[in-house]
């Protein structure tokens, strides 16, 4: 049986794939500490996950489960990690009732793990996210005011609920390089995992490149086009996924412009959410002069922000040939798509796994 | 009861799609204008009772018949539907060297064609023949294949027109300084209707139509194409007839003329310099067209033929992707309603 278990929960956004991908490949070794990192169809444990709060997978929780249990009962491992951020969906209470149930021999001992992002950072992130799976059709300011209307972004009260559960075995780490061991999230998830013990990290190439906004934009214009047409489909984020997907690894674009934020969104952002990450600090990362991180992040973010928004229209952002070229292909894929949205559903699908599965 | 008839005789690369649009609308009291693409025969039957209902004095008529046309057949046809305009000049009667604009006092039936000089030829016929879904060949490879079949020449093509009907034939070189308003429409109305109040500028083309392609709209297609290499000849056919459909109609206002390399240049040149200068000969012996324009080619042309830039072609490259994904669960779009958003 595996000595201890090590719940990676996230959160989105802050390398979750790279450590994923780490894991899968086994390329984090130590003598000292054994690991298991047991295979799914994918590198995450995202079913398992899901299984505790999607109404779509709570069937599975029982199969999923066990089979996490097997994995675990079948090695000697010192330590196995379970790796998803969709974790940060679950509240913590849920997890502990299915480690109680299927893994009860760990419910005492099991650690869990997140990394957060600050406030700005994550806004910005979870928004280009969001733009490439069609989730959101907003430019960033309005997808700024729809999620904190929301309280999405607001992490002391649920990070202090993960504390209440597992106390100590709960650690939070925040998302900036510079408090990161080595500046990168793998090596600092390493010696969490490792707990001291010395490791061999070889780093997968950087997963999850990000867009540039004229691509982001590409994606918006086409998701716009597709609810035009096809309404609130899952349809639509399967191709805008696949999408994404040509669109990084295809090679770079001749100009690119990175996606960042503009000053008075800036100090929106830091508005909305300064006592948020002056509660986190508080909590977390106390002890840190003159103030915290999180806090320091937002201070930072308005310093280094852009004095005007960047356009996200592909008119503006793309050469008048190109935003044209855009236009006609969009629409013969629209066009594709509404006329066989099922065939089409089902070969995204395997698409999306195939390429989760590096086939 | 019709006195005069102009006949168009159109080629699908030489501005055939623009004067289809344009005889759609309304030319003045007297006129009867239309276009057809269908079989020969009919058409003109078609015509001649519709003309003969409407009292027309004058004959506008586009045909594009799928089969080409043979000068005798349609001068038999003539005779049959329009009896009283018989061309004016018997072939016999021809004279040698017709000339070169169209005649002053015009018969009551003329026949006009234009004709695109080789090289604007050659990528008309290419863009055409992309658009259409049949061929992802460069122009080099499809120059070849064309040579295969006889090449680019019209010299002979045309002679026989010439010879069927005498200076009631009117060859107009596609050029736009050769041509009244520098476009088709404008030519062949100042031809057919001279003195009459003609339409304002060209008609947007119909969407669809692969005359309207530019070289870079021609690279996007042949690329797609090539990504479909492996789907049903249907759905790739389907597919990129699709696009060429959206591509024409949303023109690039900026796309300029097609550049060609100096080796296919050089190769025109020596392939097509006799075709050319019997063209002249034949048809512009005042002020030759066909030959000047061969010769300017070289100087005209490029180290490489010109390509859309990375981005776009980028661009193309990931679209193309997504729709060989899309084609592959035998999906594609649908040919009856060409150019909808």
């Amino acid at each position: 049986m595996v000595g201890q278990v090590v719940f990676h929960i996230g959160d989105s956004k802050t390398g979750s794939t790279s450590i994923q991908r780490t894991l899968a490949l086994g390329a984090a070794t130590s003598a000292e500490v054994s690991l298991l990192y047991p295979l799914l169809r994918t590198h995450a444990h995202h079913a398992v996950a899901l299984s505790l709060y999607d109404p779509a997978h709570m069937a599975e929780r029982a199969r999923h489960w066990r089979w996490v249990a097997e994995r675990l009962a079948g090695s000697d491992a010192d330590v196995a990690v379970i790796s998803a951020e969709l974790f940060e969906n679950v509240a913590p209470a849920t997890l502990a009732e299915a480690i109680a149930e299927f893994l009860p021999e760990h419910l005492a001992t099991a650690r869990f793990v997140a990394y957060v992002r600050p406030h700005a950072e994550r806004v910005l992130s979870a928004w280009t996210q969001q733009v490439k799976t069609g989730t959101t059709l907003r430019d960033l300011e309005g997808f700024h005011r729809h999620s904190s209307r929301r309280g999405r972004f607001l992490y002391a009260p649920r990070f202090e609920a993960w504390r209440a559960a597992f106390g100590a075995r709960f650690v939070l780490r925040p998302m900036i390089r510079a408090e990161l061991a080595g500046g990168d999230v793998v090596r600092d998830f390493c010696e969490v995992v490792f707990a001291g013990a010395p490791f061999e990290l070889t780093l997968p190439p950087p997963a999850n490149e990000a867009l540039c906004l004229e691509d982001l934009a590409l994606l918006n214009a086409l998701q716009q086009r597709l609810r035009e047409r096809l309404g609130q489909d899952m349809l639509r984020k399967a191709l805008g996924g696949r999408l994404a997907q040509l669109l990084q690894a295809a090679p770079p674009r001749s100009r690119q412009t990175r996606p960042q934020l503009h000053r008075s969104l800036a100090i929106e952002i830091a508005e909305t959410y300064g006592a948020d990450a002056a509660a986190l600090d508080a909590s977390f990362f106390a002890g840190q002069a003159p103030a915290g991180p999180m806090t320091r992040a937002l201070e930072a973010a308005i310093a280094r922000a852009l004095p005007e928004p960047l356009p996200f229209d592909p008119s503006r952002l793309l050469t008048p040939a190109e935003a044209r070229l855009a236009r006609c292909l969009e629409a013969l894929v629209v066009e594709m798509v509404a006329e066989r949205p099922e065939g089409v559903r089902q070969l995204l699908r395997a698409r999306k796994i195939d390429a989760l599965m590096g086939v | 009861m019709l006195r005069s008839l102009v006949l168009h005789i159109g080629d699908p690369d030489a501005g055939a799609a623009a004067l289809r649009a344009a005889l759609a609308g309304p030319l003045g009291r007297g006129v009867c204008a239309a276009a057809s693409s269908g079989r020969l025969d009919p058409a003109l039957a078609r015509f001649a009772q519709k003309a003969a209902r409407r009292g027309a004095a004058t004959g506008l008529l586009s045909i594009e018949p799928p089969a080409g046309v043979r000068p005798l057949r349609l001068r038999r046809l003539l005779a049959t539907h329009f009896p009283d305009l018989a061309p004016e000049h018997p072939p016999h009667l021809a004279p040698e060297h017709p000339p070169q604009q169209p005649p002053q006092q015009p018969g009551p039936l003329r026949i006009v064609a234009y004709l695109r000089p080789h090289a604007d030829r050659l990528c008309a016929l290419h863009a055409a023949a992309v658009a259409a879904g049949r061929c992802d060949a460069p122009l080099e490879a499809f120059l070849d294949a064309l040579e295969a079949e006889g090449g680019l020449g019209s010299a002979a093509r045309l002679a026989p027109w010439r010879e069927v009907f005498g200076p009631a034939f009117v060859l107009r070189p596609m050029l736009a300084a050769e041509l009244t308003g520098g476009d088709v429409v404008q030519d062949f109305l100042a031809l057919a209707l001279p003195g009459a109040r003609r339409p304002g500028p060209e008609p947007a083309p119909e969407p669809g139509l692969p005359g309207t392609l530019s070289a870079a709209d021609t690279e996007v297609l042949r690329r797609l194409r090539l990504s479909l290499h492996d789907r049903p000849a249907e759905l790739r056919v389907r597919t990129v007839q699709h696009l060429a459909g959206l591509l024409a109609a949303d023109p690039d206002p900026q796309a300029g003329p097609a550049v060609l390399s100096r080796d296919l240049a050089q190769r025109l040149l020596g392939a097509c310099r006799e075709d050319a200068a019997a063209l002249d000969a034949a048809f512009f012996p005042d002020r030759p067209v066909m030959l000047p324009a061969l010769e300017a080619l070289p100087g005209r042309a490029e180290a490489a033929a010109a390509q859309p830039g990375p981005d776009a072609l980028r661009l193309v490259g990931i679209f193309a992707a997504l729709a060989a994904d899309l084609t592959a669960s035998g999906t594609g779009p649908d040919p009856a309603a060409p150019g909808e958003d």
